[in-house]
């Protein structure tokens, strides 16, 4: 039905051209399409403003004069509307073309595709042949990748089934924040909706891929709660260990080292999870040994006491 | 991707056209309609749309211009829509997730472009509100090296950390074919030091240097290994020590038979999993177990 596309394309031209905010009544009298009853073109009107906003393009609701009770009007603001990347070089175009190819035919393609036939809009030539890229390794994404980035965009809650410590699987419902790769997993940061609490998930620790449920725009980022759990995260602790000489090679290479006598090195270790350390001390066996915190120290033996009862 | 209904993604690739159109003049139907993935005929029924559209008016002056000559597109007056779309969430993540894929690929090769690249992902991540990060992989660009090697046949110096001998050694690799399993990622290599076929797992490994060309291509036999079956039980963080022993599936009951390579690997794990693993019948593991902690215990006494 290409009378719809027309219409929109013409709204969208209308909208982004005027510089005062247009009123529906001038939408109406001067975009072409909008004909019949006016409570149909009423209709007509909403869906298609839901249509743009659903394509990323932000119709802006305002008055002429705020001091009025004007009728409020439309309008499209060009630096909305447009690309955010208009003073891009010709090495960062061809950076940003290799970049969107890694993920050629992969579950990201059809974004890299469109994100790139923006950046070519633009004109700039590309030294794209100056700078051979050969084999990029894509990372294993999971399936949940894209509809997690939806979700992100689209402020849509997100449902999935997770392995929870005791490798049970439990339904979550998540207001997703953030997306990121670390190490080589994948992770989801978000609101988990029934603790009221900021989780980060592991995207390898889902039963089954995610799904979005209910509107967009269910729920807006809460900065206070996130800049909480950010700070509480890059909270480090630090430790003094000791190392048998020629040992400990994880541990070395997080610590700052010391002699501490011929047979022993002093490592001081800074650290965020207390649970990962205790691990990596104890894999270690007779090569490690906590010196203070004492707590630590406490820890990692009942920890010991406890194995040797369970294997007596 | 939302899938959008075909009116609408219509209206994407018309506006997405005419910026398109507006810096590539002359440009050939077929050439345009491969770019935007579509039939020769469906874009040009959208550029007789387009030519239809333009500002509130509608007449000649007004409508948006598009000119087919002998097979090739040209556009005039687009001024409202000259602009290319702003980037959607999805399209910048994409963009993002790709740059630090092609700096770890890259680490090493053209160390001119990194910081370039560093700085189009800050400018993308700032776009996204922080909202979408990729950081430290080195495995990608281990990755990236061993490929290249695989493809150019040559022989790798490594130093490889083994983990559970907790042992760093230099040797000279042959290397066969990337593996990807339990969510690693593998070298299958023949190794000249142990003069055998090997797996490597990635994260372990530093190239240390690219060697001869391979004169043999080598062949691929898998490395017979003694395995033994162990049962153990898994209490506590069971989500932790499955993950790191490599079980998929752990039964309710905690119970699980578990095939071992290397006692050492399977002592070491039981201690760094203190106390939620306990091994059931295997009686000389469970002495050596108690052992081995007793003197990690005397260490603090």
């Amino acid at each position: 039905m290409s009378q719809k596309s027309e219409r929109l394309v013409n709204l969208t031209i209308a909208l982004l051209a005027t510089k005062r905010y247009l009123t529906k009544a001038e939408i109406f009298k001067t975009v072409a399409g909008y004909d019949g009853e006016p409570e149909a073109r009423d209709r007509m009107f909403e869906r298609d403003k839901d249509d743009l906003r659903s394509l990323g393009i932000e119709i802006e609701l305002g008055s002429f004069d705020p001091l009025f009770e004007d009728e409020a009007g439309y309008r499209i603001k060009p630096e909305k509307y447009s690309l955010q990347l208009n003073q891009l070089s010709p090495t960062q175009l061809m950076l940003l073309s290799h970049a969107s190819l890694a993920w050629k035919k992969a579950l990201l393609g059809e974004s890299a595709h469109t994100a790139l036939r923006k950046l070519k809009a633009l004109g700039i030539e590309s030294d794209f042949e100056n700078l051979a890229v050969e084999n990029l390794v894509l990372p294993e994404a999971p399936a949940d990748v894209p509809i997690i980035l939806d979700a992100i965009s689209e402020k849509r809650l997100l449902a999935f089934e997770y392995y929870n410590a005791h490798s049970q699987t439990q339904s979550r419902s998540v207001a997703p924040y953030r997306l990121y790769r670390r190490s080589g997993y994948w992770y989801l940061l978000g609101l988990d909706v029934a603790k009221s609490e900021i989780r980060t998930f592991r995207l390898d620790r889902f039963a089954a891929t995610a799904s979005t449920s209910g509107p967009a725009g269910a729920f807006d980022v809460n900065q206070e709660l996130l800049s909480e759990h950010l700070a509480n995260q890059s909270l480090t602790s630090r430790a003094s260990i000791a190392i048998r000489k020629g040992r400990g090679n994880v541990l070395r290479a997080l610590a700052t080292i010391t002699e501490l006598d011929s047979d022993w090195d002093l490592c001081e270790v800074s650290y965020q999870d207390q649970d990962w350390l205790v691990r990596k001390i104890l894999w270690q066996c007779e090569d490690v040994k906590v010196i203070s915190p004492p707590e630590l120290q406490q820890l990692v033996i009942s920890k010991l006491q406890h194995l040797v009862a369970l294997h007596a | 991707m939302p899938e959008f209904s075909a009116p609408l993604k219509e209206v994407a690739r018309m506006l997405d056209l005419v910026p398109y159109l507006s810096t590539h003049s002359f440009i050939s139907l077929k050439t345009l309609a491969a770019e935007f993935d579509v039939s020769e005929k469906e874009m040009a029924k959208e550029l007789t749309t387009l030519s239809m559209c333009g500002l509130p008016g509608y007449t000649p002056y007004e409508l948006i211009e598009v000119f087919f000559e002998s097979g090739f597109v040209t556009i005039n007056n687009h001024d409202p829509l000259d602009l290319p779309r702003a980037l959607s969430f999805t399209e910048i993540a994409t963009l993002l997730l790709g740059l630090e894929i092609l700096r770890y690929s890259l680490e090493g090769e053209h160390p001119g472009v990194s910081d370039e690249i560093r700085d189009l992902i800050e400018l993308l991540s700032n776009l996204s509100e922080g909202a979408v990060a990729a950081e430290s992989d080195s495995t990608i660009a281990t990755v990236a090296e061993i490929t290249r090697a695989i493809e150019k046949r040559v022989a790798l110096s490594i130093s490889y950390h083994s983990t559970s001998k907790d042992q760093v050694s230099q040797r000279d690799i042959e290397p066969l074919e990337i593996i990807t399993s339990e969510g690693h990622t593998y070298l299958s290599a023949y190794c000249r030091l142990a003069q055998s076929f090997r797996r490597f797992r990635v994260d372990r490994i530093s190239v240390l240097a690219s060697l001869d060309s391979l004169a043999h291509p080598a062949a691929h036999p898998e490395l017979p290994e003694e395995v033994v079956i162990v049962e153990l039980e898994v209490s506590g963080n069971r989500r932790a020590i499955s993950e790191e022993l490599g079980v998929k599936e752990l039964d309710p009951s905690g119970i699980v038979a578990l095939p071992v390579f290397s006692s050492d690997w399977l002592l070491r794990n039981v201690l760094a999993g203190a106390p939620d693993i306990q091994v059931l019948a295997d009686q000389p593991l469970r002495s050596e177990i108690g052992l081995t902690a007793r003197k990690v215990l005397a260490l603090y006494s």
